[in-house]
């Protein structure tokens, strides 16, 4: 029989993420995916799943499941309150960062994130959509794949693997692991995903192809004003509010292809960070790019945060994103060796 | 032996952020027709080096996959981009295709006929047939999957976006603004004046050849009437 989730409430905006699709730019279809691909990952990798597995993404305010089955699940990300009601109808808190084994008919709610905006579930098995042009994503722009979740969905979860499953869990008990009921959990947590500087995000920036129209005044105030994130922000893009930058030199530039971090600078002067469901060309000078190996700092990018500019240089991202990848091995690696029974 | 000469009008080159090329024709004479046989020739010819081609209208870019983020990889794309450039121009122009796309100007699913007819001066009657004897070409996608601009629209059919877009334009309305026109491939807000309808699914994830309209195509519309453009819906 078809193991399902069943969705209660669905939060604020909770849709179903895998790594995107990518190949697919040339006909106008955005990669989109979970907005930090590596947090779905280890999400993944908490539950013993693949890495290109489809989850879920939750913006600032969770949603409510019902698990009718036992099932491992893992929520990685921000800082989230997280709550767990058992079969018999008491509640506690439920820890996130590591696996958890949810006994059946429990029902579990995530509230607001704290420290953070987005957070990813993975559940043993995989959500099991059908894949669209190679992914499970829910691609809200382009209008591909499962909607935003919404009261009353069953989300089908497959088989996972049952020793996969049987290694996770010997891991967890050599580690202390807190059995019991409605949940078993490790003791240990990865940690969360959040920017230190949260709410502030310091985002590194690359001059962009018409950084030029900016005047020096104005360069510099785009740089050292601290944004506000407008609340129309969405997976497409990130609207800027503050002292707008308005261009004299409103020079036509015919449309061209744009990338995800790309800042573009609208008529009424105030920034977009085109964002994972980014439309693949436009029209509007790009004053700014963010480089492909911080873009997943927009995912914490909510109304209560605020962004701050650095420019910095090819040369430091290349040396950023070689430190950041030997980062990634360690924690993949340390993780792994933690899942061995 | 001939010495080996720089070939002229090469366009040049240049990093956007860590992971974009960006071929820049600007310039140059007949620059999108440059695009389109690179574009083709790129999508033919595509190395595991390179994740994404996108045109624009004078542009092409490139995305490099993550491994490839750094000054090795960079430098081998666009050595590699010269190589196409070089190589698209040699090759017969790639033969777009022709599509010949239903269209019917029903009342009902012309709602901005009017306002046309306001700003152009003209008799709806003769809106129609300027809109439906030119022949289009698709210039760029973009906005949505299937979504595509095309050039060609009768100098007298320009019209300015309308001032209060619509909140929902519907699935495959045909729409024009400024110089361009479209066909909507799904209903979303949009701005521009809608003109007509077409039954045709523009965008199918499962068809081989997932929009209907490619860069380059030539476009032709059918004119058909109301029952005609209902049974075609029904298809």
């Amino acid at each position: 029989m078809q193991k399902i989730i069943q969705v209660l409430h669905p939060g604020l905006l909770t849709t179903i993420q895998d790594l995107g699709r990518t190949g697919f730019q040339h006909i106008a279809i955005s990669c989109g995916g979970a907005m930090d691909p590596r947090q779905m990952i280890l999400a993944n990798q908490l539950v013993g799943n693949l890495d290109t597995d489809a989850g879920m993404e939750i913006t600032g305010y969770g949603p409510t499941l019902h698990f009718p089955n036992d099932t491992l699940i893992a929520c990685t990300g921000a800082e989230c309150s997280v709550s767990i009601k058992s079969p018999s109808g008491d509640k506690r808190p439920l820890p996130t960062h590591r696996p958890v084994l949810i006994q059946a008919n429990s029902t579990v709610e995530w509230h607001h994130t704290r420290l953070g905006f987005r957070c990813w579930i993975a559940v043993a098995g995989g959500l099991q959509f059908p894949k669209i042009l190679h992914s499970r994503s829910s691609h809200l722009a382009a209008g591909i794949g499962k909607p935003i979740l919404a009261r009353g969905d069953k989300i089908p979860i497959g088989e996972a693997n049952p020793d996969t499953l049987d290694e996770i869990l010997t891991a967890l008990q050599k580690t202390g692991l807190t059995l019991g009921s409605p949940y078993s959990a490790g003791r240990w947590r990865l940690k969360a995903s959040t920017p230190e500087s949260w709410p502030i995000i310091h985002l590194p920036v690359l001059k962009g192809r018409h950084f030029s129209l900016l005047s020096d005044i104005q360069a510099e105030r785009t740089l050292q004003t601290l944004w506000h994130i407008d609340p129309q922000s969405n997976r497409q893009g990130i609207r800027l509010n503050g002292p707008p930058v308005l261009l004299t030199d409103t020079a036509h530039i015919p449309s061209e292809p744009v990338r995800q971090g790309t800042v573009q600078l609208p008529p009424d002067g105030f920034p977009i960070l085109l964002s994972c469901e980014h439309q693949t060309t436009g029209g509007y000078p790009r004053i700014l790019e963010i480089p492909g190996c911080f873009t997943h700092l927009l995912a914490h990018a909510s109304p209560s945060s605020r962004i701050r500019f650095r420019l910095t240089s090819l040369d430091e991202v290349d040396t950023a994103a070689i430190k950041m990848n030997q980062e990634w091995k360690r924690i993949r690696q340390s993780l792994s060796d933690r899942l061995q029974p | 032996m001939p010495a080996k000469t720089a070939i002229p009008d090469t366009p040049g080159i240049s990093t956007c952020a860590d992971n974009m090329l960006i071929v820049d024709y600007k310039g140059h004479p007949d620059p999108s027709s440059s695009v389109q046989q690179l574009y083709h020739y790129l999508i033919e010819h595509k190395p595991a080096y390179i994740q994404e081609i996108i045109a624009g209208i004078h542009t092409l870019a490139v995305i490099l996959p993550a491994p490839s983020c750094n000054r090795e990889g960079r430098s081998r794309g666009i050595d590699y981009l010269y190589m196409a450039i070089s190589r698209s121009r040699l090759t017969v122009p790639a033969r777009n295709r022709t599509v010949h796309l239903p269209i019917c100007y029903a009342r009902e699913l012309a709602p901005d006929l009017d306002f046309i007819a306001r700003h152009t001066q003209l008799e709806t009657e003769e809106i129609i047939l300027l809109h439906w004897q030119n022949t289009y070409q698709a210039q760029l996608l973009g906005f949505m999957p299937g979504f595509a601009y095309l050039k060609g629209l009768d100098l007298r059919l320009h019209t300015p976006r309308l001032e209060k877009p619509r909140q929902r334009v519907p699935k495959g309305s045909v729409a024009i603004a400024g110089e361009q026109c479209a066909v909507y491939p799904n209903s979303t807000p949009g701005g521009w004046n809608l003109i007509g309808a077409t039954p045709l699914e523009l965008f199918d994830p499962t068809r081989t050849r997932k929009n209907l309209i490619g860069l380059g195509d030539t476009i032709i519309f059918e004119k058909i009437s109301k029952p005609q453009f209902e049974r075609l819906c029904k298809k």
